[in-house]
């Protein structure tokens, strides 16, 4: 009964700050404790040669991303704004932004034209699109060629390709895995006690003998893990599909389509097959029965319940990752496609200079270090040797639990393969990431992004759609016979071809 | 007391026993989160919600007490603002309210439309945003957290409706002999007024208490962080630790993660001092303490 | 001799100049903090972008408006919010004036102590009290199921069967705004006169009779305030309920879905400040002419139980 000011925007509030807390993927500090006290424009050890940068005056930037505050932050900001006082006469104001608040915090500053450097954007938070269509971006082009030459030539072409918006660069993307494959995981201790051989999956489907067997050999567990339904973003590669608007938005592209012809996915033929079998399974057993209304089964996972379930991208590394978080349980990641580049997977990390800095060219110069300067990216992402890690050798560390500083987010900035390995990380990884990046096959639709302006009514109504059927249908708690015939019928009163035949419009016009 | 029938009568009994399982059914669902709060993480996995715990241990607690200097910190800075905000803003509705519940001011129909039109009519986050962000320069100050909150049209109006039973020649009497308004107020309507002003401070000071909204738009030093909003950054890191990461780029490790567990030990730390607030306020819910009795 | 409105104004404000002096500081909080920022609803026909602002974006005429009011869904969801919400409104009023009456009867230290108990709901977010309702509906384990199961009934998938959730959404709406609401009521009662029920306890009169014709009528005025303020907001929903307590089923929309978890949905990956606005807007001039309609037939039944 009180606050009622914001009752209006509640719900858009809400919006922002659910999106991110519920649908996707994060990595935060584990301290997620206040820094002792975050400002420092002038770095302790004061004792640099003035004479280093004599031309440039002194600026100080502020750089914002998701992520927990870290106890230990302002003893890595010394270190960091020792290495950039020298090098470029500048100092850095880190400023973490809790995962669920980061959208609507840029938005607002954004908003109000606070003034602000450097930004974390993507195409799943503070979206990269909208931000340009806004004007909050600076067009980096120039800066880049003047003051980042390790940038240019550390990010392949097909970088860029990506995340150009009418021929600009908007931001500076994140060198990591970029290539998707579509996977399955298992957990390796079932498949030898199931003795089933994961060499026979060439399809989805082909997992079902390992399905039937765990049920029988176990059935305190559940055999696929598939809550809330996700073949957008875990599956559509392997189906064929590039999603053109955004993730369950209707409109997509076949991969191997040089022509670009758009489709609704929800009336595919592939879709319709794919309900079936989720249906199938979750009749028989499978999935478990509340899959499209439990919000989160994290604890059920970590406790190593479900004896399969999506990757979401094959890496290299992944399996040791993974098993981390299944409290050292083996797996293994069987994929189910190729490698693809698609402009989601390498837009899905970048930095942003803001139009309202008022140092961009200093920003640029630090990003570049990031990019350049090994001790100061390892600085940023592993914290202080001896304080924060410890070195197990040349390229390994690990991260002294307590020591106040473990962000685990050298995927969201910089240059991640010139960091060092985490323990439990071969070291090799990066390198064969690499590779990985290179083989990949780009989808047709790389560097296309679509402007949602002229059907924005359209895209809400089937948001409202989607998000109805979407769980249920997709984890076979429904009948699909009755129900996707009467999804897709809601789907196009709500306006999907139309969606689908704006985006046609779009993509042809850009092909040219 | 109305009547002098015996204190157990059917009545009674009836009475207290709809309260008693009503309040039952208040309590149960929180007993759960105490429960959890105090279960391992594990076994909220395995056996689902207990009432009881399986096997008692302060994980969660531990966990959120890792770094007790902040979340002291945040304690002290919550309190503060909460007894601060609830004083200013106590009075400053009480003195808004009384003078709308004055039947004979010319103005209270208006002055009481401007207010309830607000609550219906907002013009949305971004302008609220930049008036306290680029005007009022309030940004990462004390301030932030207490001001926005200092009167809530709803606490206005309902003030007003406690106020209004008051009888106008209580002040009559009191400004025939010679009193002015500000001294009517201070020393007639206020103490009068005890039960309402403590209903609607303990509203205020809830208000207060449980806000993370201010901390979380405003506040960026560490030293200022409110309660709420700091458990609200907990669980977050928490949640992103710990869900199950689809898009699958980053490496964490999180076996042993308190979520369900730490989010209930938050919901505790939380409330719990809130709830000793309670008695404070209720001390001032004295029955029979009327204008009658004034009157004499 | 002729005065001007001004001349007549400036007048009344100094014969009022002591309540005018206490009503001023709360009106400045209310003008910067809430009258200020007003021209904010402007964005509801506005094309919104940052550098341009709010007063310098383009104007879009109705277009934010279109996605909600040309969708299947708008008729079904605001029925639905104001169906819900009516219901709530009547039993809450119901429920927590009579315990308010009832709880008047008994001695203060039971008094505080189910007060007390009765707010708990109020500190608990609704999604901490969705992790409850789950445990005792959701399918696999739910504790409702087992017992039923228990009785030999089959187990009810809740979270598929729409049928039940208005009785659920009540419940769980009474249960989180009850011991709010007895506040207030209780305070209400307290300001009531004890002379009365002492002279008509000596006229002969029976609790009942004197509930109806003292404590009722007395407490009218709050009554009426509080269902007035609740009508206004009739077009509005508690969002953490709708959203978190049925467990975004999907299955359930028909029933549970109301305006405000409606334009989540639709809103969430664009976030149009625009859209949202318009909905804002559409949603606050409901429930203000619903309350100006009812403030006027009160005021014309008793002009002082009015909010203006």
């Amino acid at each position: 009964m009180n606050r009622k000011r914001d009752k209006g925007m509640v719900p858009f509030v809400l919006a922002i700050m659910l999106t991110v807390t519920m649908v996707l993927s994060g990595c935060a500090g584990k301290e997620a404790n206040q820094p002792a006290s975050g400002t420092s424009t002038a770095s302790p050890a004061a004792s640099e040669p003035p004479a280093e940068a004599p031309k440039l005056e002194p600026a100080v930037l502020t750089w914002y991303f998701p992520g927990g505050v870290q106890t230990g932050q302002a003893e890595v900001e010394a270190a960091m704004n020792k290495i950039l006082q020298e090098k470029i006469n500048a100092t850095i104001q880190l400023k973490p932004t809790d995962w669920g608040e980061y959208d609507q915090k840029l938005q607002l500053m954004n908003a109000s034209g606070e003034s602000y450097d450097l930004a974390f954007t993507a195409n799943w938070m503070n979206n990269y699109y909208t931000n340009v269509s806004k004007d909050v971006f600076l067009p980096l082009d120039d800066l880049l060629d003047q003051y980042a030459p390790t940038i240019m030539k550390t990010i392949p072409q097909m970088g860029w390709d990506a995340l150009k918006v009418n021929g600009k660069k908007y931001a500076v993307p994140n060198y990591q895995i970029w290539a998707k494959t579509d996977a399955v995981t298992f957990q390796k201790e079932l498949l030898e006690s199931t003795g089933f051989n994961t060499d026979t999956i060439k399809t989805f489907a082909d997992i079902e003998p390992f399905l039937a067997a765990v049920k029988e050999k176990h059935p305190d567990l559940y055999p696929f893990q598939i809550t809330r339904g996700n073949f957008g973003g875990t599956l559509n590669v392997s189906y064929g599909y590039d999603e053109a608007a955004g993730r369950n938005i209707p409109g997509v592209v076949r991969l191997d389509d040089s022509s670009m012809q758009v489709v609704n996915q929800f009336e595919s033929e592939e879709y319709k097959n794919h309900l079936a079998l989720m249906r199938s399974w979750f009749q028989k057993g499978y999935i478990r029965k509340d899959a499209a209304t439990l919000s989160d089964d994290s604890a059920d996972f970590a406790a190593g319940k479900y004896a399969s379930f999506l990757t979401g991208n094959l890496k290299p590394g992944g399996e040791s990752e993974t098993a981390a978080k299944l409290e050292g349980r083996e797996v293994k990641d069987v994929a189910l496609s190729k490698p693809y580049l698609l402009t989601s997977s390498i837009i899905a990390t970048m930095t942003a200079v803001s139009k309202s800095s008022k140092n961009p060219e200093r920003a640029i110069m630090f990003l570049d270090l990031l990019y350049s300067d090994k001790e100061l990216f390892n600085t940023l992402a592993h914290g202080i040797e001896g304080k924060h890690y410890n070195k197990l050798d040349d390229v390994t560390v690990e991260a002294i639990i307590d020591g106040g500083y473990a962000p685990n987010a050298d995927w969201l900035y910089g240059n991640q393969f010139s960091g060092y390995y985490r323990k439990g990380q071969q070291p090799g990884i990066w390198e064969e990431t690499i590779a990985l990046n290179n083989s990949a096959a780009p989808s047709p639709l790389i560097g296309f992004n679509f402007d949602p302006t002229p059907v924005k009514s359209e895209l809400a109504q089937t948001a409202t759609v989607t998000d109805q059927y979407i769980p249920m249908l997709e984890t076979g708690s429904v009948d699909p016979e009755k129900y996707l015939p009467e999804f897709i019928d809601k789907l196009k009163r709500a306006g999907s071809d139309k969606i689908v035949a704006e985006i046609q419009k779009q993509i042809d016009a850009w092909k040219q | 007391m109305p009547t002098t029938s015996s204190k157990l009568s059917a009545g009674r009994l009836a009475a207290h026993l709809v309260f008693i399982l009503f309040s039952a059914f208040c309590v149960l669902p929180f007993l759960y989160v105490i429960s959890i709060s105090f279960s391992s993480e594990r076994d909220v996995a395995l056996e689902g919600f207990k009432l009881i715990p399986k096997n008692v241990t302060l994980f969660a607690y531990k966990y959120l007490f890792a770094s007790p200097t902040s979340l002291l910190q945040a304690y002290g800075v919550t309190i503060l603002v909460t007894v601060a905000g609830t004083a200013l803003s106590l009075l400053l509705t009480a003195k808004l309210a009384y003078a709308l519940s004055r039947k004979d001011f010319r103005f209270k129909n208006q002055l009481s439309f401007l207010v309830f039109f607000t609550l219906l009519f907002n013009g949305g986050l971004v302008p609220w945003y930049i008036m306290i962000t680029k005007y009022l320069q309030l940004n990462d100050t004390l301030l932030a957290l207490i001001l926005p909150y200092v009167i809530l049209p709803w606490h206005v109006l309902l003030m007003k409706g406690f106020l209004t039973d008051i009888p106008p020649e209580l002040i009559e009497s009191a400004k025939i002999d010679g009193a002015g308004e500000w001294n009517v107020f201070y020393t007639i309507i206020l103490p009068i007024s005890k039960p309402a002003l403590a209903t609607v401070g303990l509203f205020i000071a809830f208000v207060y208490w449980n806000d993370w909204w201010l901390g979380m738009l405003f506040i960026d030093k560490g030293s200022l962080t409110p309660l709420q909003y700091l458990l609200y950054r907990i669980m977050n890191n928490i949640t992103y630790l710990t869900s199950a990461v689809r898009a699958g780029n980053v490496s964490i490790d999180t076996s042993q993660f308190p979520n369900e567990s730490a989010r209930m030990a938050m919901a505790i730390l939380a409330c719990g001092p809130m709830l000793l607030a309670f008695p404070f306020f209720q001390k001032h819910f004295i029955k029979g303490l009327t204008v009658g009795a004034v009157k004499g | 001799m002729e005065t001007t409105y001004w001349q007549r104004l400036t007048k009344d404000i100094n014969k009022h100049k002591g309540l005018m002096a206490l009503a001023f500081p709360g009106l400045l909080f209310i003008l910067v903090f809430y009258y200020l920022p007003i021209f904010g609803l402007v964005l509801a026909f506005k094309n919104y972008n940052y550098s341009d602002g709010i007063l310098g974006s383009p104007w879009s005429g109705f277009d934010n408006f279109k996605f909600f009011f040309t969708s299947d869904a708008a008729y079904q969801v605001t029925r639905n919010t104001i169906l819900l919400n009516l219901c709530f409104i009547i039993l809450s009023t119901i429920f927590s004036v009579v315990f308010a009456i009832l709880m008047f009867e008994l001695g203060r230290k039971s008094v505080k102590v189910y007060q007390t108990a009765m707010f708990f709901p109020y500190f608990l977010s609704w999604v901490v009290v969705s992790y409850v309702t789950y445990a005792l509906l959701n399918p696999e384990m739910g504790v409702v199921n087992m017992l039923l199961e228990s009785f030999g009934m089959e187990a009810i998938n809740f979270y598929f069967e729409p049928k039940y959730w208005p009785f659920i959404l009540s419940f769980a709406y009474l249960w989180k705004s009850v011991g709010y609401a007895l506040l207030i009521y209780y305070t209400g009662l307290m300001g009531i006169d004890r002379t009365y029920y002492e002279a008509a306890a000596i006229d002969g009169a029976t609790r009942l009779q004197q509930v109806r014709k003292i404590t009722l009528p007395l407490l009218t005025p709050l009554i009426t305030l509080l269902t007035l303020l609740s009508i206004g907001k009739i077009f509005y929903s508690d969002f953490g309920l709708f959203y978190f307590i049925p467990a975004n089923s999907g299955a359930l929309y028909g029933t549970t879905e109301v305006i405000d978890t409606y334009v989540f949905r639709a809103l969430r990956i664009s976030g149009d400040i625009g859209m949202a606005s318009a909905v804002g807007l559409y949603q606050s001039l409901v429930g203000f002419v619903l309350v100006l309609t009812v403030n006027a037939i009160v005021r014309k039944i008793n002009k002082d139980n009015a909010i203006f």
